[in-house]
């Protein structure tokens, strides 16, 4: 038994492999090119576009792409889940009196001036952030995605009746300046009470106007907005808020956690707010600990699972990284150990970087004896001079474990910047109940409807029977679906208070949980699975019933005439023992046999019930990553449905085996 | 059959006499469902070839003014009551409070309604709108060999604003005719099973004629590949070879291209039982006798061993017929098949997009009963080819013939 699923199993490696290097090279004839377009519409510039080309290996054959792949899958155990982080060694220079905030990404490359005179709103070409510059007329769109306001300040003395003139479009709209108590006077541009005004999209110039003649000096100051608050509602993609500001000396950059794999804080999206005086707390109190760069993710949901790193011992560190400015950066890499009050930082080496990308390699056998290296929980980067630097990939490796344990690489998805394996695990999880689900009413209706269609062949039931098993079979599974929506759409104009009211709202028709599913009771929130998967159950039961149904009738009939049934009821034995007994026992053989082949036929039929039914599922999750060229998680996908058919079908030759004792596994 | 007893009777006798190819023919048209399924088809495929000159409109043909028109009330008699020949009345798109849009017919009996609605500036006449024999129309290629102006049936109408038109079964979003939409599309649908079966036959027996033949080193490679073709997910493999085709491909490229992933996932199966019947087949003396006689492997294996399979391989053939018309249909289904503004049964059920829609225009749903249908009578067809060319099956006396 066990040397025949081992036998099984070691066919079924390179099976799969051949499938997913099949898969690989299908979904990389178009994907290349996809990739680039896909990081233009991002906005990002080539240069970055470039440097993502070559650390995804685009730029390398299919074949060498996929061996990266499987390298990734079989051999590489990444412990961040994060896996690209840039530091920025910025030193400001203290005489610009660049004592505000900027925010945004790597291209923030005018500084913002208190001029007065006329601002021109427009961006860098590719930046990732709408940037207030100095030049004047040009004519870019604002992106509203990512700010959410500008505030204009106006030092002492205000003139009178200063205003700013948006002009946008044909028009233009005047926004007087308030006056403070100290004199000075603001301005909040909030961007969405703009939009209501004005078209924002096509802000040519801001003018500063006064009633008066004289000399304002007006400063201005961007806030970003959490940018999936409204851009993208309901978007798991994870954004990120980089906030840069000047810092000592000694600059620092926190890089990444070990253990949570995000760096300071993991917003709920539900809990997100953009409060900004909380987040002017926190700046201010990261900027106490000297810290010069500070990240915020946002993320739905609740935090996924950590890599288990404790029983792993690993050998050395691994990274890839470049100076970004010319000439040599010295930086000290330092592990931080323990949380809280027990946290140390350990240096463990410096490392000098140059222009090239490099990878660097930190044997742990040298780092000083007595870390706690199993209680690692971030990265710490340090550098005593100026320069901004680049750094990807911090890997830790084992040397003596040639597969990688842990969680497989599975890489980050291009179209949602998270990584494949927290964007997929639940999906699977979904699938895998849902089919299960299926399966074992399929079987629990089938097995007693095909016996009761043979016993009582061409009665009134057995008709009726075959008659629904045949539309089941017949219907197209998301034709079903849609049917199946329609009906349950309709219970919901039942009124209320009427005596079927009960009905209405009783099946959701779309998605996995309710809205406020977080706030029921354990006991409710597995209700209200349960009750969201009913109707996908139910249409994929549906399909499933009507083949298995004729396999166990006409199997069943078949026994019946066989001459042992017509002995064993010579014999005087009860027809119920017959047919129970000895008939049943051999007509059902082929109908375990048949589990492994509707195994890959529900995973395949639930994709389309999936999508219908808004079911995050592995097959909707395939379907919009193949419509957005998603290399990573189709792949990811493709490798996680070859084996759970792999094993189902193992599965199935085992119940088979069990229940024919004619069937030996050991030939 | 010479050694059959003397005392054989009638029925015996009368199948010595004939072909097995005769007998299966024989026992075919006593299924009574099968028959069934085989006419259901024979209308259908007819309809689809003759699309053009059926359908009352081209598939493009847009009634700007009658998006989601429910199908059209043919009356049968004047206003005044007397008998007439079959007509339609033009309608008029009407909102009601709710902003629900619904049709009002523009005959004697609503005609104060529309002007108490519209105001004076509603100038339309009732008028009866003959539904005739080959009226003209949109000027269509009949047979793709003449181009003609006459379709089947429908109403002639001059080129107004609001233009009257005859639906059948409703109109869709765009004001286009479901029913000729429906028609145009049965010619995707349905010839998508057939040559797709074509090719995987071509495909299937010839490997599994070649792994059965051959066996040892070429068998058991054969077979490593169509164990692999099977593992993989179908579905799955449908979805990533239409996103490695670009999107903007042409309708015929996209019709071939569908035909060509659905092939490519279906073939394995039959190569595997293919090979299985060209083992035992090959063990026969007369195959030894050919090779004696010098014929070559392929054309031995071709013209000699496979037509020996032909008989379950039309039963397969109309089995694995709708899950090639339910390939097409689901790709199409998720906007990956034909596009718009051509039509197939799949992409026609886009429109049934949630309950509201179907609830307002149930009609939408007609392709899906379509598909249905289809599927329905192949099955039936299938069944009964099976039993027919089961040589266990008993053709059953005619009555009065023993």
């Amino acid at each position: 038994m066990k040397t025949y699923a081992l036998k099984r199993l070691l066919i079924s490696i390179p099976l799969v492999l051949v499938m997913t290097f099949v898969v690989f090279c299908i979904i990389n004839i178009t994907a290349a090119k996809h990739f680039a377009s896909f990081m233009n519409d991002e906005g990002a510039d080539p240069q970055v576009v470039e440097l993502e080309v070559r650390r995804l290996h685009m730029h390398e054959p299919v074949v060498v792409r996929y061996l990266y792949w499987l390298q990734g899958v079989l051999f590489d155990l990444r412990v961040t889940q994060e896996r690209r982080y840039i530091a920025t060694f910025e030193d400001n220079d203290p005489d610009r009196g660049d004592d505000r905030y900027r925010f945004g990404g790597r291209s923030l490359k005018a500084p913002l001036e208190g001029v007065s005179g006329s601002y021109a709103v427009g961006g860098e070409v590719g930046s990732p952030v709408g940037i207030l510059g100095t030049a004047k007329g040009v004519q870019t769109a604002l992106d509203r995605r990512r700010l959410q306001a500008v505030e204009f300040t106006a030092a002492a003395p205000v003139p009178e009746g200063l205003a700013l003139i948006v002009n946008a479009g044909s028009g233009a709209v005047p926004m007087p300046f308030a006056a403070k108590p100290d004199g000075t006077a603001t301005l909040l541009l909030d961007l969405d009470a703009l939009a209501s005004r004005a078209a924002i999209d096509q802000i040519k110039s801001i003018d500063i106007d006064s009633a008066k003649p004289g000399t304002a000096v007006v400063t201005a100051q961007s806030v970003t907005r959490p940018i999936w608050q409204e851009a993208y509602p309901g978007d798991q993609r994870k954004r990120t808020i980089q906030i840069t500001f000047p810092g000592d000396p000694g600059h620092h950059a926190q890089l990444g956690a070990l253990k949570s794999p995000y760096v300071s804080k993991i917003v709920d999206r539900s809990e997100w707010t953009p409060d900004w005086a909380k987040i002017d707390n926190q700046i201010a109190e990261v900027h106490k600990k000297s810290v010069n760069a500070w990240q915020l993710s946002g993320r739905r949901g609740p935090e996924p699972e950590k890599p288990k790193l404790e029983k792993i011992t690993f050998d050395r560190l691994e990274f890839d990284a470049r100076a970004l400015d010319p000439g040599p950066l010295k930086v000290e890499i330092q592990l931080s150990c323990g949380d809280g009050e027990k946290a140390s930082q350990i240096r463990i080496g410096e490392v000098e970087l140059s222009a090239e990308m490099q990878t660097f390699v930190l044997p742990f056998d040298r780092f000083p004896k007595g870390a706690d290296l199993h209680r690692v929980t971030g990265i710490r980067l340090v550098s005593g001079g100026k320069g901004r630097a680049e750094f990807d990939d911090f890997r830790l490796r084992v040397d003596q474990i040639p597969l990688g344990c842990g969680i497989p690489n599975f890489g980050e998805s291009w179209h949602k910047k998270q990584s494949v394996i927290t964007l997929i695990f639940e999906k699977v999880k979904n699938t895998v109940l849902l089919t299960l689900w299926a399966l074992f009413f399929t079987w629990l209706i089938a097995l007693p409807a095909g016996v009761y269609g043979a016993v009582r062949q061409y009665s009134a039931g057995d008709k009726i029977v075959s008659f629904l098993t045949f539309i089941g079979m017949a219907m197209p599974s998301f034709f079903l679906a849609i049917l199946v929506v329609f009906l349950v759409s309709l219970t919901y104009d039942i009124p209320k208070d009427s005596a079927f009211g009960w009905l209405n709202g009783l099946l959701p028709i779309a998605g996995r949980t309710s809205q406020n599913n977080s706030e029921m009771t354990t006991l409710g929130q597995m209700a209200d699975v349960a009750r969201h998967m009913i109707l996908p159950a139910l249409v994929a039961i549906l399909g499933g019933l009507g083949g298995l149904q004729r396999v166990v009738r006409g199997t069943m009939l078949e026994e019946r005439r066989k001459l042992y049934v017509t002995t064993a009821m010579a014999k005087g034995l009860p027809p119920s023992r017959v047919l129970f007994k000895h008939a049943l026992r051999n007509a059902i053989i082929p109908f375990v046999a048949s589990a492994g082949s509707i195994l890959p036929a529900l995973i395949g039929g639930s994709a389309f019930i999936e999508i219908i039914f808004e079911y995050p599922g592995i097959g909707k999750q395939m379907y919009d990553s193949v419509l957005t060229y998603d290399v990573p998680v189709v792949m990811a996908n493709t490798l996680i449905v070859g084996l759970l058919l792999v094993i189902g079908n193992l599965l199935a030759d085992f119940a088979l085996a069990w229940v024919d004792p004619r069937i030996s596994l050991e030939a | 059959m010479a050694v059959l007893a003397p005392k054989a009777t009638f029925v015996a006798q009368a199948l010595m006499v004939r072909s097995p190819n005769q007998i299966a023919w024989a026992k075919l048209k006593q299924h009574t469902l099968a028959v069934y399924g085989g006419i259901v088809l024979i209308v259908l495929y007819v309809a689809a070839a003759f699309a053009d000159l059926i359908a009352p409109y081209d598939f493009a043909t847009q009634f700007r003014t009658k998006p989601w028109h429910p199908p059209s009330e043919v009356h049968w008699r004047h206003a005044d009551g007397k008998f007439a020949l079959p007509f339609i009345y033009n309608t008029v798109k009407v909102r009601d409070e709710a902003y629900q849009a619904h049709y009002v017919e523009v005959s004697p009996q609503n005609i104060e309604y529309l002007k108490l609605r519209f105001g004076p500036e509603f100038k339309e006449a009732p008028r009866e709108y003959r539904l005739r024999l080959f009226p003209r129309g949109d000027p269509h290629k009949f047979l793709g060999l003449m181009t003609m102006e006459r379709r089947l049936f429908g109403v002639e109408s001059t080129d107004a604003l609001n233009r009257p038109a005859f639906f059948l079964l409703g109109s869709e979003q765009l004001g286009r005719d479901l029913f000729s939409r429906l028609l145009y599309g049965a010619r995707v649908s349905l010839s998508v099973g057939l040559i797709g079966v074509t090719i995987t036959f071509t495909l299937g027996m010839l490997v599994g004629g070649i792994s059965g033949y051959f066996r040892g080193k070429v068998d058991v490679v054969l077979q490593r590949l169509i164990e692999m073709i099977m593992l993989l997910p179908g579905f799955y493999i449908m979805l990533a070879l239409r996103a490695a085709l670009p999107p903007d491909l042409g309708t015929v490229q996209t019709y071939f291209a569908i035909i060509f992933i659905l092939a490519f996932v279906g073939w394995a199966g039959l190569a595997r039982t293919t090979r299985g019947l060209v083992m035992s087949i090959s063990q026969n003396d007369y195959v030894t006798a050919s090779r004696a006689l010098g014929v070559g492997s392929l054309s031995l294996i071709v013209r000699h061993i496979l037509p020996q399979t032909f008989s379950y391989a039309i039963v397969v053939a109309s089995m694995a017929i709708p899950g090639y018309m339910l390939g097409e249909s689901g790709l199409s289904y998720l906007g990956l098949g034909i596009q718009e503004p051509y039509s197939s049964w799949g992409n026609m059920l886009q429109a049934a997009g949630t309950g509201n829609d179907i609830k307002s225009h149930p009609w939408v749903l007609v392709p899906g009963f379509m598909i249905f249908i289809t599927v329905v009578a192949f099955q039936f067809l299938g069944d009964g080819l099976r039993d027919a060319f089961d040589p266990k099956t008993v053709l059953q006396a005619k009555k009065g013939a023993a």
